[in-house]
């Protein structure tokens, strides 16, 4: 292959790809980046051969169509290091020549036949939802995620749709965040799905890079995989394909609690605020931050026996009784970020009871308590 | 049937029943000679024995002597020079003093007496046989004493027929060898059985390699001195590292003013030194020398004089306690990886010579090695840590070699640009969970104005690699992370309950009858640790909260963990031991595992804790966290230490012959 290729473009392509490349595979095809070139674009392919992903790079001056893998660190590193608007690419079944003035390339690759496919966008069965839904979507539920779980199921996404309603959920065994939405045309049938963390980081950051065209996502659930199509963008065309978690979701409905009797609303971004100097004086040893809510006031306290105390306070609507209820300040901070509206609702029922945030119907966010002593 | 009457019992069956007390066996003989050889000044000892001292025991000695019409007293009952008055009994500076082991020793055996003193023309010879002595006569021989003993137990063949086997006797004697020659490494002994000689140990100012000569030069080797000078008394001593453990007490050698002692209160406070340092019932290496004025002391407690006691029995435990547990706590106690030895060195004496030497080597010498060893640590092939597995082995030693000797011909600098401390690992106050160590990556001033780059490496993703002083640390990230985990752990259970986070859903485990019992039973100790267990059913129980500052660990495999332990335990747990088992499963269960690559600001947080927490050298579990290749030792591989301070070895590494 040989092609004139924008240099921001392919650099923006090579970074997202290069995310999914396995860091240290035994097979070294997997720590490349595939790249076909046809017509007047250039697709990059990358996987894991858990997740994948197809970046269409336009803007690309395509002299000779063909094939090339190429180290995708080394190939980033490159390009990074280049400022011409332009570069010249050329590969062979070895290698893969950069030129820029004054600069020469020679990275040695491998036969690009070695690499795996990576599945395409197929013709039928997508459901479709709006880019800037989808992101908020997977950006209220992602950060709940186990960071690592022995229990599999857990290190992932749940994706429920049904008719036009579109339902993500995430938990780590302390909270759950849930996040509703709409689809613009739904599925046939009801779909359900465990979409790895690792595939909705990608997603979402495909999605950020285009979800201010106002553009629709397309969506396609199979029973071991899921493919999310993002729409052009400055970019070109993005396919994110992952493998399904093979596991079963908590049942998450028995987690949300519906008795909680005292509700109290507030700022969003007073609360973040406060969470966040009251969280100053905790650590790891004793992460816990103390909500005391009384009439027309919120008290947060921290105190670490080594380190100091933290009293802020702001004021909230809630006619409750008194009461005292611990946190990990980061879950409270992390379920405020991901707040849009100027105002949440906090409900609860006691001390050792779980919390609930919530923003209209849209997102619900279940928290579990900590012992602050 | 009739009574037999009341009647005084003749001297040699009196001194026999005291021999029961003091010579139980060949060795108790050759405790009381080399005692005795001892108090009477020898500088040179020879101790022989045959059929493991069942046919001779031989002390043979270079000491004051008995003046001639003495002689024939030695051998009386409570006859001693030792002791004058009820005074002396309230200061003994001697080990014997009773006046009783040679009478007891005559009565029970054939003794023979060659003694002379300085200013004697010539030595006097007494014999004892079967009780009775010969009136002495005059002989020839040397100055000092002869003892032997032959035929023990003749005369009393019951106690001949409990004696074990030639092996285990003469192990008995060969420890009461060791025991004289520890607390006196200034004398010269000799032993030797059945004519072959069994150590030739020359007078010495170390007691590290006379414990190389009984125990083996690594064990020696691998001591660490503790020292304390305290109103009640000095202690000396060199105790093991934890990794350098036993199964049992047999190696605690406590010395009280040069006499060898079992005190169970000393040796106690030891083992609680050691508390948490080794792994379940596991015993320390030690070799502790007490001295405490005479009056403080009262050794005629027993015949043997094996157990004493002691007047500031509490101050002095006190003091042993602090003294090995700082030394265990303190920075610095790490093992030394144990490099093959170089063709013709190894030997204990070698090794603590070089030790001695590499203070004295010539600092440019240092320096140019410490230079090297920072260009290899930001080497590219090192920076590189992911090649590292497959590059790291022709790095290290095509890239050290290198460096080291182009700097070598370039000669170098008087002082070094990059002197790598380990606090270079800034403190950064306490982040020990995992998902943490990366979040707070150092900004900074501390790594910025001398190494831009990773400090330390990881390897294998199971051991980090970094410079110190003094050479190449490296660090099992698991066991480092466990310990400091564990620490953390057992520092906050002290103020009070752990924190503990709620589960949404509660955890369950499915567990047996007896493991049901255990939760109940501990249930408390449980909640302590921020784990709270209810039973869900006849054979299951959620895990309801763990503790937040655990947030990736394993709730079901830290209670397996501890129910298993529970049911492993032998003796029903003190509360303590139950709340450090807790501690143990869940920094075990949390710690990053091995495998787990770890990234740069990761390496970096968990070598600080390393030096932050001053923690001890292993890991709960007893394994090490950390060896050191020291830097001799690298030179030794190298071939860099036999002209080692000298400048002209420079040169000579080129061309070396």
């Amino acid at each position: 292959m040989k092609a004139v290729c924008d240099r921001a473009t392919l650099t923006s392509g090579v970074q997202v790809a290069s995310a999914v490349v396995a860091p240290r595979s035994p097979k070294p095809a997997l720590g490349c980046i595939k790249m076909v070139a046809e017509k007047d674009f250039i697709t990059l392919l990358a996987t894991d051969l858990e997740v994948g992903i197809r970046i269409e790079l336009d803007k690309m001056e395509v002299q000779e169509p063909g094939l090339g893998l190429v180290p995708a660190d080394r190939f980033h590193a490159i390009l990074r290091e280049l400022d011409e608007d332009t570069i010249e690419l050329s590969s062979t079944e070895q290698e893969t020549t950069i030129e820029a003035p004054g600069s020469h390339f020679t990275i040695l690759g491998d036969n690009p036949e070695d690499f795996p496919p990576v599945p395409d966008f197929p013709e039928t069965g997508a459901f479709s939802v709006a880019a800037d839904d989808l992101l908020a979507l997977a950006e209220r539920t992602l950060f709940a995620t186990a960071k690592e779980n022995t229990r599999y199921a857990l290190n992932g996404v749940l994706w429920e749709v049904e008719g036009k309603d579109v339902t993500l959920v995430a938990t780590d065994g302390r909270r759950l965040s849930l996040a509703k939405g709409k689809c613009k045309d739904g599925p046939q049938e009801k779909v359900t799905a465990i979409v790895p963390s690792k595939a909705m980081q990608l997603i979402v950051r495909c999605l950020t890079d285009t979800a201010e065209a106002k553009s629709t996502a397309r969506v396609v659930i199979s029973e071991k995989d899921i493919l999310v199509e993002v729409p052009p963008a400055d970019g070109g065309r993005r396919v994110v394909y992952s493998r399904l978690v093979d596991g079963h979701f908590p049942k998450y409905e028995d987690v949300i609690p519906k008795d909680l009797d005292k509700k109290a609303t507030m700022g969003t971004s007073a609360l973040l605020a406060a969470v966040r100097k009251a969280a100053l004086l905790t650590n790891e040893e004793s992460r816990g931050v103390m909500l005391k809510f009384s009439g027309g006031e919120l008290v947060i306290t921290s105190r670490t026996p080594e380190m100091g105390e933290a009293e802020i306070r702001m004021p909230i609507a809630y006619d409750g009784e008194d009461l005292e209820i611990g946190f990990n300040p980061q879950y409270l901070m992390d379920a405020a970020k991901v707040i849009d509206a100027e105002e949440l609702a906090f409900m609860f029922k006691g001390p050792s009871k779980p919390g609930v945030i919530l923003e209209g119907k849209t997102f619900t966010h279940v928290v579990m308590p900590v012992s602050v002593v | 049937m009739t009574t037999a009457a009341i009647h005084i019992l003749p001297e040699q069956l009196v001194n026999q029943i005291a021999a029961g007390e003091v010579v139980e066996r060949p060795a108790s003989v050759v405790k009381e000679l080399l005692e005795n050889a001892i108090d009477a000044q020898a500088s040179r000892i020879v101790l022989e024995v045959e059929e493991a001292g069942k046919k001779l025991i031989r002390v043979s000695d270079d000491g004051a002597g008995i003046p001639a019409d003495q002689a024939p007293l030695a051998l009386a009952s409570h006859a001693t020079s030792k002791i004058g008055s009820r005074d002396d009994l309230e200061g003994i500076t001697s080990l014997g003093f009773r006046g009783e082991a040679l009478a007891s020793i005559a009565s029970v055996a054939d003794v023979r007496l060659l003694t002379r003193t300085a200013d004697a023309l010539e030595a006097t010879e007494v014999t004892v046989s079967g009780g009775r002595a010969d009136a002495p006569r005059p002989a020839s021989g040397p100055v000092g004493t002869t003892v032997e003993v032959r035929n023990l137990f003749r005369y009393v063949p019951v106690r001949r027929k409990f004696l074990k086997t030639d092996a285990t006797e003469m192990g008995h004697i060969t420890d009461q060898a060791a025991r004289i020659a520890l607390a006196y490494p200034a004398v010269h002994l000799t032993v030797t059985h059945n004519g072959r000689s069994v150590y030739q140990l020359p007078p010495s100012e170390s007691v590290r390699e006379r414990v190389g000569a009984f125990f083996g030069g690594d064990l020696a080797a691998s001591l660490i001195e503790v020292t304390s000078e305290e109103p009640g008394g000095r202690l000396w001593g060199l105790v093991g590292p934890p990794h350098v453990d036993r199964a049992t007490s047999v190696m605690q050698y406590l010395f009280i003013n040069g006499r060898y002692v079992r005190d169970r209160g000393l040796l106690h406070a030891l083992r609680e030194a050691y508390r948490g340092l080794l792994e379940g019932r596991r015993q320390p290496v030690a070799f502790l020398f007490l001295t405490i004025p005479p009056e403080r002391v009262d050794v005629n407690v027993h015949p043997t004089k094996i157990e004493v006691r002691l007047r500031d029995a509490h101050l002095l435990y006190g003091q042993v306690l602090a003294t090995v547990r700082e030394r265990l706590l303190g920075p610095g106690l790490t093992p030394s990886l144990p490099a093959p030895a170089a063709a013709g060195a190894g030997e204990p004496a070698a090794r603590t010579a070089a030790e001695a030497e590499s203070a004295e080597a010539a600092s440019d010498r240092d320096e140019r090695v410490r230079r090297a060893m920072a260009d290899f640590l930001h080497s590219p092939a090192a920076a590189n840590q992911r090649r590292l597995p497959l590059a790291g082995k022709t790095a290290l030693q095509g890239g050290f070699a290198r460096k080291a000797d182009s700097d070598a011909h370039r000669g170098a600098p008087a002082t070094s640009p990059v002197r790598v401390q380990p606090a270079r690992w800034a403190l950064r106050p306490g982040t020990s969970d995992r998902s943490r160590l990366g979040e707070t990556a150092p900004h900074g001033e501390a790594f910025d104005e001398a190494a831009p780059g990773s400090r330390a490496i990881q390897i294998h993703n199971t051991y980090l690699v970094a410079e110190t002083e003094d050479g190449i640390l490296i660090v099992d990230q698991h066991a480092l992370h466990e310990r400091v985990l564990f620490e953390e752990i057992m520092k906050r259970l002290e103020a009070g309950p752990l924190q503990s986070q709620r589960l949404l859903m509660p955890v369950t485990v499915a567990l047996s009858d007896r493991e049901m019992a255990a939760v109940e039973a501990y249930r408390e100790s449980l909640g302590r640790l921020g784990l709270e267990v209810e039973p869900l059913g006849p054979r299951d129980v959620g895990i309801q909260a763990f503790p937040s500052l655990l947030e990736r660990g394993d709730p079901e495999g830290t209670l397996r963990d501890f129910l298993a332990w529970v049911q492993a335990v032998d003796s029903p747990p003190t509360p303590r031991q139950v709340l450090e088992e807790l501690a143990h499963v869940a920094a075990c269960h949390a710690a990053v595992k091995a495998g787990d690559p770890l990234k740069t600001e990761e390496i970096e947080a968990l070598l600080a804790h390393r030096e932050a927490a001053h923690m001890a050298a292993t890991c709960p579990h007893g394994r090490p966290t950390a060896l050191i290749l020291r830097k001799t030792d690298l030179e030794k591989q190298f071939g860099r230490d036999y002209a080692a301070g000298s400048k002209a070895a420079a040169t000579d590494e080129i061309l070396p012959y």
